[in-house]
């Protein structure tokens, strides 16, 4: 894939980039330059420099079935969801967003959907058995 | 496919073989790079386990991941609001340019 990668941001994004931004300024001319909001925002303009221009349109990165064409980056505690087409060289940054916490364990996330009984009916109309929910998978991570 | 015939007509995989485990015992490197169906093992009809080739696991758990960062999204309520504004950012044409962002914050210094 050739040409430069046009980056565009929702106002949405704008705003907590523009917020990050202020922040790291604040804490570099009060000299704390080893403040996590500092670092944050390099790891954020890293990742829109960097990170995803190097592989925008990874599958990897991508949402699935009617979101497939959103991709969410995710580097240390930063997390980036654009929308993009390979054709078109162009992605519309759509949030940028900081997780406080690890990222959740998803799978053991959607064993908790799963084992909460709302997919029950879908496993019924598939003819198949409920999961057995005797402690096999840990309780939820709430956010 | 019309969906009636779908439902009426019982549908029969032809990407998956129900074989007998000792088909696995006979299978050679050459079996296992040009195999196109996934085998069901069973013994005594009982269905012990599946063999897929490796491209089509990776493919399967490249799928998964992707379902489960998508679960993960949409149940995060600050990443599936945050979701939702910038999509509808997008729909309402506010968006701007990266360049133009620095610069306006530069120009604020």
């Amino acid at each position: 894939m050739s040409g430069q990668l046009q980056i565009q941001l929702t106002a949405t994004a704008e705003a907590t980039y523009s917020r990050c931004s202020g922040e790291a300024e604040e804490c570099i001319a009060k000299g704390d330059e080893s403040n996590p909001k500092v670092k944050f925002f390099q790891t954020l303009k890293d990742a829109l420099t960097e990170g995803i221009p190097s592989d925008p349109f990874n599958r990897k990165m991508a949402l699935s079935g009617s979101l497939s064409n959103i991709f969410r980056f995710s580097k240390e505690n930063l997390r980036i969801c654009y929308l993009g087409q390979g054709q078109q060289r162009r992605i519309v940054v759509l949030y940028i967003c900081q997780s406080t916490a690890e990222e959740d364990d998803c799978y053991a996330q959607f064993a908790y959907i799963v084992l909460s009984g709302k997919f029950d009916a879908a496993f019924a109309s598939l003819g198949l058995r409920p999961p057995d929910r005797q402690g096999v998978f840990p309780g939820p991570i709430v956010n | 496919m019309t969906p009636f015939i779908d439902s009426a007509i019982p549908r029969i995989d032809r990407s998956v073989e129900h074989v007998g485990v000792s088909r696995l015992r006979k299978l050679n490197s050459d079996d296992l790079k040009t195999m196109e169906t996934t085998l069901v093992l069973q013994e005594n009809d009982q269905p012990l386990a599946v063999l897929l080739k490796y491209e089509k696991y990776l493919v399967l758990q490249d799928q998964l991941d992707t379902l489960m960062r998508t679960i993960y999204v949409l149940r995060n309520p600050e990443e599936s609001a945050a979701l939702r504004a910038g999509i509808e950012d997008v729909n309402k044409g506010r968006t701007k340019d990266l360049y133009e962002i620095k610069a306006g914050l530069n120009k604020k210094k």
